[in-house]
């Protein structure tokens, strides 16, 4: 992958970055506030990274553009969770980031597999990306950089997915399996329960007027109302969703049945007995499809099946977020209003009951077919995991050694142990080993992308070790730095042969948006049929 | 009058070859554009027309491995036979699987008579005339034989079967078609050239060309192209999130919500006349329908190529699937 341009902007103001070469490329300036991570994390995040941007910048108002070849030119637009892909003449829209990762898995690079909560598990963008790329915030070398729904042995499965062999981190405790059965047999119970109450007490909204505390009531039926809306949103898109997958799952079913009838149906020569028959009054001389389209498009469909599930489970875990924002809303209510609260809430909702009983019994199928596939399989591949484990560590060790001969580190594992305490540009010089380490090991096609490269007050040797490295990865570098007054010269990096240098001092503090960019950042996206 | 004769059993290698000299005459030649109809097994094994029987391309087709001058001869000669006869062809080609380059002056896929070296023409020659004597019981004519032989062209089939198939219709280089695929079309062609083989026209007489479609032994150029583009929409059907771009202006200004369940919808009603073999009929006649009507009007987008005329709509379709289903068309030519 080569990224050519990046280019962010609302209408108002804008800013395009097309600079970069498929070299080494150095952005830099002469102190901070000049919008270097903004061009980097506007990068990740029009690639569906999760924003890790710098407070007091409202990402959520911007259109993020990218260029960038790989196996032929994309073009992509994302605002919020919504993106836009151009690829040879072909438009592709999606609302959410699963979407848009199944589309980056299909179609640009397949992304490794890993098993998660006991299910195979294309792993999220975010994950994925950490391999190449530091930010500039949150570094952890003792874990994931931001964390998510995953964790530092995950990113490890990641690698031995990315690596070929299968990854089963299952210690395999059926039993737990067994609980959560059981926990869920539980909520099933509850839930007939609950809606044999309603049932029961139709009026029960009517008490919610009669609170004594009445303003107080009032203020949280508002507050109530715009969270509700957003939970009916969610639920509004997530029913949709669910509604298509069922009707897909009617659809293969409807489509298995056609071709039975056909075959018992089948018309026989009365004269001779084959079942060639020519209609010689008719034109169509073939089948109305053959068995590798059935195929294909059964397969097509389950997959989209498949996709349609993690996209519910997305919106389920939206949806749970705000569940409990109003949970913690209702807890700092006095426990009079919150129970009526909490029952009016409900009872608005009794006609969801039904559907999280559906939901909830599909679920509880789910988790026994589950421990039906778990106790299947089993993992020799932990051997490998070790081996793999070491080589890239020891990459790493060896990387360092360049870099610092002297230095007292030297890594066991791929993260380092928790709470150990960085001094000076040790943790910068920790992922640098990492991320080339990563590079060398698996030979990937992305670029390595790094903000703020010398952070910790990286000595000038060890700066021009990395750089020298970062030239022999022979691929894409993206690097930003910010160079103190007395180091500062406009040709710093520029004198150095093999690097794109990129000067950002000339920009005002916090000003790289500009007006001036607006109509040509226009221009890129209304190519996406995007518009203001 | 001419009256049909021969007609062989083939098997195999022998109907490979034989649906190779159907693709051949349809996409390889210069000249494949002026060619619409494939008449199976009739005058030959293969032989093409223009749209009124007014040209006729005459293929003999052979898939033998070692071809000796003199068998080449003995193959050449329903060509000849064709050539005395009452019905004027444009061209004779025997299409094989390859000939030996030593035979030849030149190595070449397409070429004349006068391309193989003097030894082998006099044996080419001579095993004709044997052949021609031994169905006849007379000998052939000295100066047609000459004059035939300037005629005739030899055309080696040496692409495979899915180089064939790929050559019916230019999609977009974005398509990708994989092989399995792209044999399982040259297999279907090549079972319908079979069936069509099955009607029997031995011993009938026609004194016009044109008599011969009365038999219903022949495929259109349509007819293959259909099938070509209707496997080709089968692959497409769920394919992700992406939308045709032809069907962008269709649902532009819709909820983003309605859009998703419109095309999912219009994927599954395609996905249901596809597996619906009980209404094939009505499906191809759609199907050909609109392939004409695109490939006539290549300036016009999805909703004017509905409106030019009212279409034949199978049960299990409706207006936004047709629509959809054109601006897979024209996404993929």
């Amino acid at each position: 992958m080569i990224i050519n341009k990046v280019g962010f902007g609302n209408g108002i103001d804008s800013y395009i970055e097309d600079r970069f070469e498929n070299t080494v490329n150095v952005i830099y300036s002469d102190d901070n506030n000049k919008g270097k991570t903004l061009v980097f994390q506007a990068i990740m995040f029009a690639l569906g990274n999760e924003p890790i941007f710098p407070s007091g910048f409202f990402y959520r108002e911007y259109y993020y553009y990218i260029n960038f070849e790989h196996n032929g030119r994309y073009e992509i637009v994302r605002k919020g969770d919504s993106f836009a892909v151009l690829k040879n003449e072909e438009l592709s829209l999606f609302d959410n980031v699963t979407e848009f990762k199944y589309f980056f898995n299909k179609n640009i690079y397949k992304l490794p597999i890993i098993t998660k909560d006991k299910k195979e598990h294309l792993v999220d963008l975010f994950l994925f990306y950490q391999i190449f790329f530091v930010g500039q915030d949150k570094r952890n070398p003792s874990n994931l950089i931001q964390k998510g729904r995953y964790n530092k042995d995950e990113f490890i499965d990641m690698l031995c997915s990315l690596n070929g062999y299968p990854i089963t981190n299952i210690n395999e405790k059926s039993e737990e399996l067994e609980g959560e059965i059981k926990k869920l047999k539980e909520e099933i119970n509850t839930l007939k329960k609950l809606g044999q109450f309603f049932d029961e007490n139709p009026n029960l909204a009517g008490y919610v007027n009669k609170s004594k505390d009445f303003e107080k009531h009032v203020e949280a039926t508002q507050k109530l109302k715009i969270l509700n809306e957003e939970i009916t949103e969610y639920k509004k898109k997530r029913s949709r969703e669910i509604n298509r997958k069922t009707r897909l799952e009617f659809l293969l079913n409807e489509l298995n049945s056609l071709n039975r009838t056909l075959k018992q149906g089948r018309i026989i020569c009365s004269k001779c007995g084959s079942d060639v028959i020519l209609y010689t009054n008719s034109d169509i001389k073939f089948e109305v499809s053959n068995d590798i389209v059935r195929k294909q498009v059964k397969s097509a469909i389950n997959s989209q099946i498949q996709q349609k599930q993690e996209v519910i489970g997305e919106l389920s875990r939206g949806l749970n977020k705000v569940q409990s924002d109003l949970t913690n809303f209702l807890q700092d209510m006095p426990e009079e209003i919150r129970k009526i609260l909490l029952y009016s809430d409900e009872l608005i909702q009794n006609n969801e009951l039904d559907e999280k009983l559906h939901e909830a019994m599909l679920k509880l199928e789910e988790l026994k077919q589950e421990k039906k596939n778990l106790e299947d399989s089993e993992g020799k591949a932990k051997q490998k995991r070790i081996e793999m484990t070491k080589e890239i560590v020891s990459k790493m060790n060896y990387y360092y050694k360049l870099v610092d001969p002297r230095g007292q580190l030297h890594f066991n594992k791929i993260f380092t142990v928790n709470n150990i305490t960085f001094s000076g540009s040790q943790e910068q010089e920790y992922y640098f080993c990492r991320v080339l380490a990563l590079s060398d090991y698996f030979a990937h096609d992305f670029p390595i992308v790094i903000d703020s490269f010398r952070d910790g007050e990286l000595s000038t040797r060890k700066e021009e070790v990395m750089i020298e490295c970062y030239k022999k990865a022979n691929k894409q570098i993206l690097l930003s730095a910010t160079l103190k007054e007395e180091e500062y010269s406009a040709t710093k990096y520029s004198d150095i042969e093999g690097i794109n240098a990129i000067d950002y001092s000339e920009f005002q503090d916090s000003k790289l948006l500009q007006e001036e960019y607006n109509i040509r950042f226009a221009k890129l996206i209304g190519k996406l049929g995007i518009t203001f | 009058m001419y009256e049909f004769t021969t007609s062989e059993r083939t098997v195999g290698i022998a109907a490979e070859y034989e649906t190779k000299a159907l693709l051949y005459l349809m996409s390889y030649r210069k000249d494949s554009a002026d060619i619409d109809t494939f008449i199976i097994d009739c005058f030959n094994d293969v032989t093409g027309s223009d749209n009124d029987l007014r040209k006729l391309w005459d293929v003999q087709s052979k898939g033998d491995k070692n071809l000796s001058p003199k068998l080449i001869g003995k193959y050449l000669v329903t060509l000849f036979q064709n050539f005395v006869s009452n019905i004027d062809f444009e061209h004779y080609i025997l299409l094989v699987r390859d000939i030996h380059k030593d035979y030849l002056h030149k190595e070449k896929v397409a070429f004349g008579f006068d391309n193989f070296d003097d030894d082998r023409q006099t044996r080419i020659k001579n095993g004709l005339k044997q052949e021609y004597e031994r169905r006849n019981k007379k000998a052939a004519d000295d100066i047609a034989v000459d004059y035939f032989l300037t005629k005739v062209m030899f055309y080696c089939a040496k692409d495979k079967k899915q180089e064939f198939v790929k050559k019916i219709i230019k999609f977009k280089s974005k398509i990708h078609f994989q092989d399995t695929l792209l044999e399982a079309i040259f297999d279907e062609i090549r079972n319908e050239q079979a069936k069509l083989k099955t009607i029997d026209v031995f011993g009938k007489k026609i004194s016009d060309p044109q008599e011969v479609l009365a038999y219903k032994k022949h495929l259109s150029r349509t007819n293959i192209e259909t099938l070509v583009v209707n496997r080709f929409i089968g692959m497409e059907l769920f394919n992700d999130n992406t939308v045709p771009f032809e069907f962008m202006d269709i649902i532009r200004g819709l909820d983003k919500e309605d859009v998703k369940d419109i095309i999912q919808d219009c994927n599954a009603d395609i996905g249901r006349t596809l597996f619906n073999k009980n209404n094939g009929y009505a499906f191809w006649y759609l199907l050909e329908e609109i392939l004409t009507m695109v490939k006539k009007n290549p300036h016009l987008d999805a909703q004017q190529i509905y409106a030019i005329k009212p279409l034949r709509i199978p049960y299990t379709m409706n207006e936004m699937s047709v629509k959809y289903l054109i601006s897979l068309i024209i996404g993929g030519l």
